[in-house]
């Protein structure tokens, strides 16, 4: 097996090679053929629904959930005193009040009741 | 260029094509196969597209060789992923084995495994400058690589492919 090495020799064995290859090469049709039915699949609708989409929504859900579970309530929610008492603390003085009056109607801010004062029921 | 030109540069190209994506592949036929109708439908996708800076074989090789890498480091993964024994050198050795009937597939197969053995941008290089008769500028341009760094490739390739074929 002669092993002589020069340029034309390296030319003459890429020569070969290449009359090699091209003789086994697949034709042409075949590949464009399996190239243009990749392409029809490619373009075919999406049907499974998009992994990363559907865990972004999870995570975002989860999120919100968590929110809701770990923020504390507000401050009024936790005394037990809700925006109408409040309200009515304020604009009654509390000794206006008729809870705290033992019902007795309307007081006024020195004690006297509505009767004491001469007010018509 | 409209898709009935495309289509015609593709096919006349196509041997060639074949010999390239096959150098890219280690030369495992399957492979080449495969990579060329990623090419086609890469192309036929508009997912590469022809600028018209290089000639078209130029730019055609070098899509080639960069779909080769994609899906070689696509196989890598996957092996690694499956923990599969499967090597490829195992079907090249048996291609060339059947060659090793006549004298001329033997020196041929001999050849092969002296390309093989050399480094992935030198055997690219004297590839493409003596397989595909392009220029020093043109497989820079296909490797992606400069001038001077494609002739050094080509030196030392040259010099290492004459070394192991004498030993």
């Amino acid at each position: 097996m002669n092993r002589d090495w020069n340029e034309q020799r390296l030319n003459q064995l890429f020569h070969d090679l290449r009359q090699e290859d091209e003789r086994q090469a697949p034709p042409f049709t075949r590949a464009w053929t399996a190239a243009l039915a990749r392409t029809s699949l490619e373009r075919r609708p999406r049907r499974v629904p998009h992994f990363a989409l559907v865990g972004g929504m999870a995570c975002a859900l989860l999120v919100v959930v968590a929110g809701l579970l770990i923020v504390p309530p507000r401050e009024s929610d936790q005394n037990g005193v809700g925006p109408a008492s409040v309200f009515s603390q304020v604009a009654w003085g509390g000794a206006w009040s008729p809870v705290q009056r033992g019902g007795r109607g309307l007081a006024g801010p020195d004690g006297a009741s509505a009767q004491g004062v001469g007010i018509a029921p | 260029m409209d898709d009935a030109e495309l289509r015609a540069e593709l096919e006349r190209y196509h041997p060639e094509s074949y010999g390239w994506a096959l150098s890219c592949c280690a030369r495992n036929r399957d492979e080449a196969d495969e990579v060329l109708q990623i090419v086609y439908l890469k192309i036929l996708a508009g997912r590469a597209r022809f600028g018209g800076r290089a000639t078209f074989k130029t730019w055609l090789f070098s899509v080639i060789r960069r779909t080769a890498i994609d899906e070689w480091r696509r196989r890598v993964v996957r092996r690694l992923a499956l923990m599969s024994h499967e090597e490829s050198g195992v079907r090249v050795a048996r291609e060339e084995a059947a060659d090793e009937a006549v004298e001329r597939s033997q020196i041929r197969a001999m050849f092969c495994r002296a390309l093989g053995a050399l480094p992935r941008r030198q055997r690219e290089v004297l590839q493409l400058v003596f397989y595909h008769d392009l220029s020093l500028q043109e497989a820079a341009d296909v490797m992606d690589v400069s001038l001077g760094s494609a002739r050094t490739h080509y030196d030392r390739g040259k010099k290492r492919l004459r070394h192991s074929w004498k030993h």
